[in-house]
């Protein structure tokens, strides 16, 4: 069996499935058809198990994790997304939320698919079992924010408008607090990641911290959450300054993983 | 006065200016390039005035990113402190906070008191009756919890303050080594040998591994023999030895053309100059370029780092006035006087960093309370239950909503139990 075709065509099927996916919530939401909500649900659920097997059938071809380039980082960071957003969709049964965080998953697919995407061995400084670790941490912390800054993006829409009964976004106080305690997990797992990488670096390059572009990005995603956490302690804030921010870090999460590479070379760049 | 100035020293809203200020700083250092001679950024930016004023170009330690640091240590560790009082009070077991006004109901409708108080029992709660009100409990949770922010504060200053110290007396530097060459570390006491440098490659004929076998020794007496290698580096009374980088060191003969014997034998690097006195000359070693072509710029290129088809480019000068430059192969001879110049052969030398830090075990203690208090500040944070016959009030100051939720589902999960038994 040759896994290369397999995986190429299996992603290809599951970027279908995420793109139906993200029109039908669309259309839910400007149809109020429940059953479209349940619809987009399912594709979704069903891409991501198409998603899940082409990411099985690359680590069987190259005997590791997809971790290790721009390619792989995109499509593991696609897989994150839509692993989060189902989670919370099957706790909290906030259907709406997926025609903002969908559309995310196949956009960051979309540039997955025009990387380059061959397999090639880990160079020198990759080879390391802090990278699992690492990158792991990563790609659940920047899923988590993704969900959060759909809900951010709900709460902004929608804050005002709550005496319409009709709408099929959920409570804008709930977009509020899930948000909160999202982002609550993607801080601590970026917390992980900053610090597993500084370990890394100390056992690669030396030193733990080195002001690396890509270091000082994920420090100011970083800061930027946790001005969010403390704007959400004090009490007048919290609400539309913190959904602001959220949705900011989020931007941030987004440069430091893909214009930290194109825009600003440093030793991190691993194309 | 003073002490207006200390609460807004010691505010949250400090802090938060601080943190922004910070991001938008470093953000500078991240899109411009850093610590280049001044000329750089006067030729390339039209505000190099301000980028050289603000000291954009060495962003992370310039005197403004200090004074931010120092501003921001103070202004958290005094709002830290400030915080302790009320937390402590918060602790104390006889601390309960009072449900809002509108605080829902979550009672479920088949529960009773003696089945609701044994079941937050066993979910790990500590039940008591209220002293003030009888017949009202109280039910706490991860009390311990409050906590969490504070350690987490106190996690971020250590790691501050032991990178500054730690860095402040932190040794580093860069030396390389050539298979039987030795390097002293005087002040540690010991020195390092390079016995071997080789480098593996894969099929495709990209680079696998490189690695440096290396000898310690304490007073010429071998200690250990250890193998570096990317990812691991070696570790010897607190310095730690760094595989980073390698280059070739090609050997040089001089011979005398009429005798034919080897009047000097030295390694070179490449750009490295030797004076050989008995000629005048100095003989400088311009590259070594294993398997080269000559690339679109007119220089040559190195295709692999395998010794294929190697060859040397060289200059001499003759009481320093410029001779001749050749390329010539390991075969070749160069007569110039009466001296024939060669270079037979070449061998990779290996590039060494070495750090000795202790701040970094300070740093990484530091990295472990801020986890630590994170965990608790989102999930161990303290948790209150209100109970009277017929009324429960979830309580958090961390997390209403979601500890409201989560006794919601045990409650249903409650009712339906109660449901299968009736
Ligand atoms: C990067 C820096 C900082 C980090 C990572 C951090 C982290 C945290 C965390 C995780 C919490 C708990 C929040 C929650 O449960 O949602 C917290 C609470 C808090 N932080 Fe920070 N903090 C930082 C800087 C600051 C600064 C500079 C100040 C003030 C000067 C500050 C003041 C507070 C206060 C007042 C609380 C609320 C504590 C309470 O009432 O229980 N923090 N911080």
């Amino acid at each position: 069996m040759n896994y290369i075709v397999l995986e190429e065509n299996l992603f290809t099927i599951a970027f279908v499935l995420y793109i139906v996916a993200s029109l039908s919530f669309f259309i839910f939401l400007a149809s109020s058809k429940e059953k479209l909500g349940y619809m987009a649900v399912s594709v979704s659920l069903l891409g991501f198990f198409v998603h899940t097997m082409a990411m099985g059938a690359r680590i069987i071809e190259s005997g590791r994790l997809p971790f290790s380039n721009q390619y792989e980082f995109a499509n593991s960071f696609t897989w994150g997304i839509v692993l989060c957003y189902l989670i919370i969709h099957f706790y909290y049964r906030f259907t709406a939320v997926g025609a903002f965080v969908m559309p995310l998953a196949f956009l960051m697919m979309g540039y997955a698919s025009l990387l380059p995407r061959h397999v090639r061995p880990l160079m020198p400084a990759l080879q390391s079992n802090w990278l699992a670790i690492h990158v792991g941490t990563a790609v659940v912390s920047y899923g988590a924010f993704a969900v959060a800054a759909g809900l951010s993006f709900i709460y902004l829409i929608s804050f005002n408008k709550k005496s319409d009964k009709r709408s099929l976004l959920p409570d804008p106080d709930a977009c509020d607090f899930l948000s909160y305690r999202i982002i609550a997990f993607g801080y601590l797992m970026l917390t992980l990641v900053i610090i597993t990488g500084a370990i890394w670096a100390r056992s690669a390059w030396s030193r733990y911290w080195g002001w690396d572009p890509k270091e000082t990005w994920s420090l100011i995603t970083w800061i930027i959450y946790s001005v969010y956490l403390h704007l959400r302690y004090n009490r007048g804030w919290k609400g539309k300054p913190a959904a602001w921010f959220a949705v900011i870090g989020f931007v941030a999460v987004i440069f430091t993983f893909i214009g930290v590479n194109n825009l600003l070379p440093g030793i991190h760049s691993y194309r | 006065m003073i002490s207006r100035i200390k609460r807004w020293l010691f505010s949250l809203q400090f802090g938060i200016f601080l943190l922004i200020l910070m991001a938008v700083y470093v953000t500078f250092g991240t899109l411009l390039p850093q610590n280049l001679p001044d000329a750089f950024y006067v030729e390339n930016y039209a505000w190099n005035t301000l980028v050289l004023l603000l000291g954009f170009n060495k962003a992370y330690s310039s005197w403004i990113f200090r004074v931010i640091m120092v501003l921001f240590l103070i202004n958290l560790s005094g709002c830290t402190l400030k915080m302790i009082p009320s937390l402590q009070r918060r602790f104390h077991h006889n601390y309960f906070p009072s449900p809002t006004l509108n605080a829902e109901n979550l009672w479920p409708d088949h529960a009773t008191l003696a089945t609701m108080l044994p079941l937050l029992k066993k979910k790990g709660f500590t039940v008591s009756e209220s002293p003030d009100e009888p017949g009202t409990y109280r039910a706490v949770r991860h009390r311990f919890g409050v906590f969490g922010p504070t350690i987490t504060h106190i996690g971020i200053i250590t790691i501050i303050l032991s990178s500054f110290v730690g860095n402040y007396f932190a040794q580093e530097g860069f030396f390389n080594l050539m298979p039987g060459e030795t390097a002293s570390f005087h002040e540690e006491n010991f020195s390092v040998s390079l016995s071997d440098f080789y480098i593996t490659h894969r099929e495709d004929g990209s680079v696998e591994q490189y690695y440096s076998d290396l000898m310690v020794l304490e007073n010429d007496i071998p200690i250990k023999e250890e193998t570096i290698w990317v990812n691991k580096p070696l570790r010897h009374n607190g310095m730690m030895l760094y595989q980073t980088s390698f280059g070739w060191a090609s050997k040089l003969q001089i011979r005398e053309t009429a005798s034919g014997d080897l009047v000097q034998e030295s390694y070179m690097r490449d750009e490295e100059t030797i004076f050989f006195q008995p000629a005048h000359l100095n003989i400088q070693l311009f590259g070594y370029y294993p398997d080269f072509q000559i690339g679109m710029d007119g220089m040559p290129l190195t295709m692999t780092q395998e010794k294929r088809n190697p060859h040397y480019a060289v200059v001499l000068y003759h009481f320093g006035e410029f001779v001749d430059s050749f390329i010539m192969n390991p075969d070749q001879r160069f007569t110039y006087l009466d001296y024939e110049i060669s270079f037979p052969d070449s061998v990779m030398y290996t590039g060494l960093i070495f750090r000795k830090d202790y701040g970094y075990y300070a740093v990484l203690l530091g990295c472990l309370f801020l986890l630590a208090g994170l965990m608790l500040a989102f999930y161990f944070y303290p948790k209150y239950i209100y109970i009277r016959d017929g009324v429960l009030h979830a309580i958090s100051r961390q997390n209403s909503w979601g500890f409201s939720m989560w006794l919601k589902r045990q409650m249903s999960q409650f009712n339906k139990k109660e449901g299968d038994i009736q």
